[in-house]
């Protein structure tokens, strides 16, 4: 089924947007969030809260790539479940009490970040339409799906450590980029 | 430290869905053995020209000295002059006014799904409209001879105008004389 019609099945409000969903990306998905929280079961509940997530969300959203606005909110999630569960085995009660009532008030910090992220976000993309494909695709597949370098080297036929140094050289080369920006690196 | 990437971190998932999209889309150019096998198969094929060269008679050998062939040269006929001779190459060859011959082999059309995307080749997936492939039989398309070759992508359905096929033991079918290659919508339509 095309993404067009997908996107359609939840503005319509059919049941059969999720099934559809899963049908098509469900594999996709899993292995987003498994690459960040390696528990099956997490990542498990972070697929199904993902569709929640899709079902709440469109309408009014009519994403353009289903596949890219489905890894956005599942990478997300899983972070904020990889912080939840970091933060709960280090600090025990406490960090579970302090995240629990930053819920309840105004928290700058955080608006403060999220604007940073998606500032920075813009100029990641903006240095990223500058690379050749192949450079852009590789330097998303690490930092945006998470797939390991291994996999990764598999797919282009190198080694393994070969492909640690060209992923090295990607980042110098995003650092040299922030900093012509003004970003502080 | 760790903040920053953090910080990082979520900056990449708001990287725009329009790179997200093209890198999942993305196929590896995989530095293969392929040189390697093409080398020796370009070695093969020339070791086997050599020896049909050798087999040829010594007519069939171009500029080679009629003495040579164990046949009396005296009784040999005279070659025919440079502009009468007729064509010895098997192969259809294009008129001067840039008509088809009649011999020319009539071009056949493939309709088939983009698998891998090369520089000057593909790897297509047959598709079951046509009768000449199995369906999914994959097959490799020379696309260095097509006029124009549209911006291709894994999963795209192309039909291809071409004139051989050729089969080479444990390789895949390689089409080529290749001379148009049209992206198709879904329905099969350009």
């Amino acid at each position: 089924m095309e993404d067009v019609q997908i996107i359609d099945l939840y503005w319509r409000r059919d049941e059969e947007a999720i099934r559809a969903t899963d049908a098509k990306y469900g594999s996709f998905c899993h292995r987003l969030a498994m690459n960040i929280l390696h528990s099956f079961q997490d990542s498990e509940e972070c697929v199904s809260d993902t569709y929640g997530r899709c079902w709440d969300t469109m309408p009014p959203r009519r994403p353009g790539s289903l596949r890219a606005y489905l890894g956005t909110i599942i990478r997300n999630l899983s972070i904020s479940r990889y912080r939840a569960a970091r933060a709960q085995k280090r600090f025990g009660g406490a960090e579970v009490l302090l995240s629990e009532l930053q819920d309840c008030v105004p928290a700058p910090e955080n608006v403060q970040r999220t604007v940073e992220a998606a500032e920075l976000g813009g100029l990641i993309s903006g240095w990223l339409e500058g690379l050749d494909r192949e450079d852009r695709a590789l330097f998303l597949r690490r930092y945006w799906n998470g797939d390991p370098v291994k996999d990764l080297a598999g797919e282009l036929g190198v080694r393994p450590n070969a492909l640690t140094k060209r992923l090295l050289r990607l980042r110098e080369g995003l650092r040299v980029h922030l900093e012509r920006e003004g970003v502080a690196v | 430290m760790r903040e920053k990437a953090e910080i990082f971190f979520d900056a990449v998932t708001c990287v725009r869905e329009a790179l997200v999209e093209e890198a999942q889309r993305h196929v590896f150019r995989r530095r293969s053995r392929r040189p390697q096998y093409l080398a020796l198969a370009a070695c093969a094929a020339l070791a086997v020209c050599l020896g049909l060269f050798s087999l040829l008679p010594a007519g069939g050998g171009g500029n080679k000295a009629a003495g040579g062939s164990g046949v009396d040269g005296s009784n040999a006929a005279p070659p025919p002059a440079a502009a009468d001779e007729a064509p010895r190459d098997p192969l259809p060859e294009q008129s001067l006014s840039g008509e088809p011959s009649p011999d020319a082999p009539e071009a056949a059309v493939l309709t088939a799904l983009v698998r891998e995307v090369r520089d000057t080749w593909l790897l297509v997936e047959a598709l079951p409209d046509g009768e000449r492939f199995a369906p999914g039989e994959l097959l490799e398309v020379d696309a260095s001879g097509a006029a124009e070759l549209p911006a291709l992508e894994c999963g795209d359905k192309i039909a291809v105008r071409f004139t051989r096929a050729v089969q080479e033991p444990g390789a895949p079918v390689r089409i080529e004389g290749v001379e148009e290659i049209a992206l198709l919508a879904g329905d099969g339509t350009e």
